[in-house]
């Protein structure tokens, strides 16, 4: 105890040094635990985007480059495949719900999704949770359109207001659907996920859309009924099974269908695959934090060497006292000890303000959910890792110390 | 118990070729305020190192409190040391970042027994009393130790030494860094507290003005045999 004293006094009393120590031990654990925090909350946010799907249906392409422009909208979509196909697959007694999405149109930068009302009914995200309205409701005319949240917010949108569409995705387009006007009918709640980006309405209207102008003027003026209008082709669906034992006989019957070149992929199966890919960024960003962290118990090991021959004296004094020679060991040890322990404690207080400071914007801006107060089991062992690293560290300078005092005894020469 | 100390035809050598020494015979009385005189280079360090224990002898024999010390580990030196010794040095006797109290109650934060002998109700009321005993203020008292005077930091340190009533006091050159008009106060203020608690005192000092104050005056040349090169 009464070392502990002596340790935290000789800290405090090189204000300086031991300030640098502490400063670059905090930084080490926040670039550490904070590179891990943001790790995690990737991955937590991907695997939550969408949920209670079995299956994607797509046209054949990779499976990955499927799930990446189906849920996360990353990327085009290469093909569509017939609404004749869809329509087939989908007479599969094993098939419980399923969304169609057709993708392909955009508005100002903004992805424009065809589907139907089973994506207000069953999309879920997170946990399980539906989609929710924030106003008004589901489309229900093809002239409708319904908002993500973030759409509503970035353009200033409301119920009522009309919209145009473009074809294609990018932000400057130069065929707008100008005669096409929509209405804003409803405003989804916020999710977090690729949901809060994008514009839904009826598969019909991905259909009128491309309709020529003359066409579409009828459409208008209520000479071509709603109903009659052919849903258009899709580009993917999420499908839900009655049963988990199902999965993988219609993953089989889908890749094996003859007519078209469709398949399908397990959402869970492929997300592990990307997160594979992915490894290697997330494992060069580790080792630059754990290289940091090797720099900041190399200057402490530095502070405490340099300071160890006007300690001399010191350590003669506890000595005198009735010290043991250990003791002069673990004084140096426990010095380097507590001076990581405040580091991690600070590294962590600025971590978790920083989160805490950042999670508004960083929500509404990257649409990613951190969880400050959130301990993940890897933050353990980084903060044990540091641990044994700063006694580590202190070995050298306790050595030296060990032996310093050895070889001065009581009376040092000054 | 007659002796505090006694050596008997005790060796020493350094190891790493260094000089070697030794002492035929060596006796402190109980409660004897002995004065070493002896210039720098004639073996005091190594001496007073080897009474501390915390040298250890080659071979032959030391007594503290008449007990056989030769073989004990340094461990039990260490509690010797804690529970029995109070050490005055030359200079740079106080832990820097503790004040003038804080430096004088240490020595019972390391030995329990010296706590447990401190004649005031606690070691806080202690410490005032040696350091106000020694006519330390008690602004000078909550002072941080590098604002007080060379003088002043040697009668801290001299409070110490003399905290939880040890056997003995061991001080190596503790007046060498104040200015003569000090010495002879200083001195005879550390030999009365050293009277009060009944403390035997081994005082080195090269300066001989100093040695009327005490009850027997050794040279260390007589008392060391020291032979080969000097120390480097």
């Amino acid at each position: 105890m009464i070392l502990l004293r002596i340790a935290l006094r000789s800290i405090l009393n090189r204000k300086l040094s031991s300030f640098l120590s502490l400063v670059s031990i905090a930084l080490s654990v926040c670039l550490l635990l904070g590179i891990e925090r943001i790790r995690y909350s990737t991955k937590q946010s991907f695997e939550t985007t969408v949920s209670g799907v079995d299956l994607i249906l797509g046209p054949r392409t990779g499976p990955l480059n499927l799930l990446l422009y189906s849920v996360f909208r990353i990327g085009d979509a290469t093909n569509n495949f017939e609404q004749d196909t869809y329509k087939e697959i989908l007479k599969s007694k094993s098939i419980d719900w399923s969304i169609p999405i057709s993708l392909g149109d955009s508005h100002k930068g903004f992805k424009v999704i065809g589907t139907n009302q089973n994506y207000f009914d069953h999309y879920q995200y997170g946990q399980g949770r539906k989609l929710e309205f924030r106003a008004g409701q589901s489309f229900e005319t093809i002239f409708e359109v319904v908002l993500g949240s973030r759409v509503a917010r970035k353009l200033k949108y409301k119920i009522g207001d009309l919209i145009t569409l473009s074809h294609g995705t990018g932000e400057v387009s130069f065929t707008h659907h100008d005669k096409f006007p929509f209405v804003v009918v409803g405003i989804l709640k916020s999710t977090l996920t690729p949901v809060d980006d994008s514009l839904h309405v009826n598969l019909k209207a991905i259909e009128a859309l491309h309709w020529d102008e003359e066409k579409q003027d009828r459409l208008r003026k209520g000479k071509i009924k709603g109903s009659d209008i052919d849903e258009a082709n899709v580009t993917a669906a999420f499908l839900k099974l009655k049963s988990k034992m199902d999965i993988f006989n219609m993953q089989r019957d889908i890749n094996n269908y003859e007519k078209e070149a469709i398949m399908a992929v397990i959402p869970g199966l492929t997300l592990r695959s990307l997160w594979k890919s992915l490894g290697v960024i997330e494992k060069s960003l580790i080792a630059i934090s754990f290289l940091v962290l090797l720099v900041s118990l190399f200057s402490i090991l530095i502070s405490l060497l340099a300071s160890l021959n006007e300690r001399r004296r010191e350590m003669a004094i506890i000595r005198s006292l009735g010290a043991s020679k250990s003791s002069v060991f673990f004084l140096l040890i426990v010095e380097s000890v507590s001076l990581c322990s405040m580091g991690i404690l600070l590294g962590l207080g600025i971590l978790q303000g920083a989160l805490f400071t950042a999670k508004g914007f960083v929500e509404s801006r990257i649409g990613l959910s951190i969880s400050p107060f959130n301990f993940a089991e890897n933050d353990i062992y980084f903060i044990i890792l540091i641990f044994i690293g700063s006694v580590a560290a202190g070995i050298v300078p306790a050595w030296q110390a060990y032996k310093n005092s050895l070889a001065d005894g009581l009376i040092v020469k000054t | 118990m007659e002796y505090q100390v006694r050596l008997n035809d005790l060796h020493f050598k350094y190891p790493k070729g260094g000089f070697s020494l030794r002492i035929p015979d060596f006796r402190l009385k109980q409660n004897e305020r002995l004065f070493i005189k002896g210039p720098s280079g004639s073996g005091k360090s190594t001496f007073l190192n080897l009474v501390s224990g915390v040298l250890k002898a080659n071979s032959g024999e030391i007594f503290f409190r008449d007990e056989n010390m030769s073989k004990k580990s340094s461990a039990q030196w260490d509690l010797v040391r804690g529970e029995y010794m109070g050490f005055i040095f030359q200079q740079f006797n106080l832990l820097p970042y503790f004040n003038a109290l804080e430096n004088v109650i240490l020595s019972c934060e390391f030995s329990k027994k010296k706590k447990i002998r401190c004649l005031s109700s606690d070691v806080d009321m202690e410490a005032r009393h040696f350091l106000k005993s020694l006519n330390l203020s008690e602004a000078q008292i909550h002072q941080k130790v590098s604002q007080l005077s060379v003088g002043q930091q040697q009668r801290v340190a001299a409070a110490r030494a003399l905290m939880g009533q040890p056997e003995l006091i061991i001080a190596d050159e503790p007046t060498s860094a104040l200015d003569y008009d000090l010495r002879d106060q200083f001195i005879s203020q550390l030999i009365k507290q050293c009277e009060i608690s009944k403390t035997a005192l081994l005082f080195v000092s090269h300066d001989p003005s100093i040695s009327h104050h005490f009850d027997r005056v050794v040279d260390i040349r007589e008392l060391v045999d020291r032979r080969s090169r000097a120390r480097v």
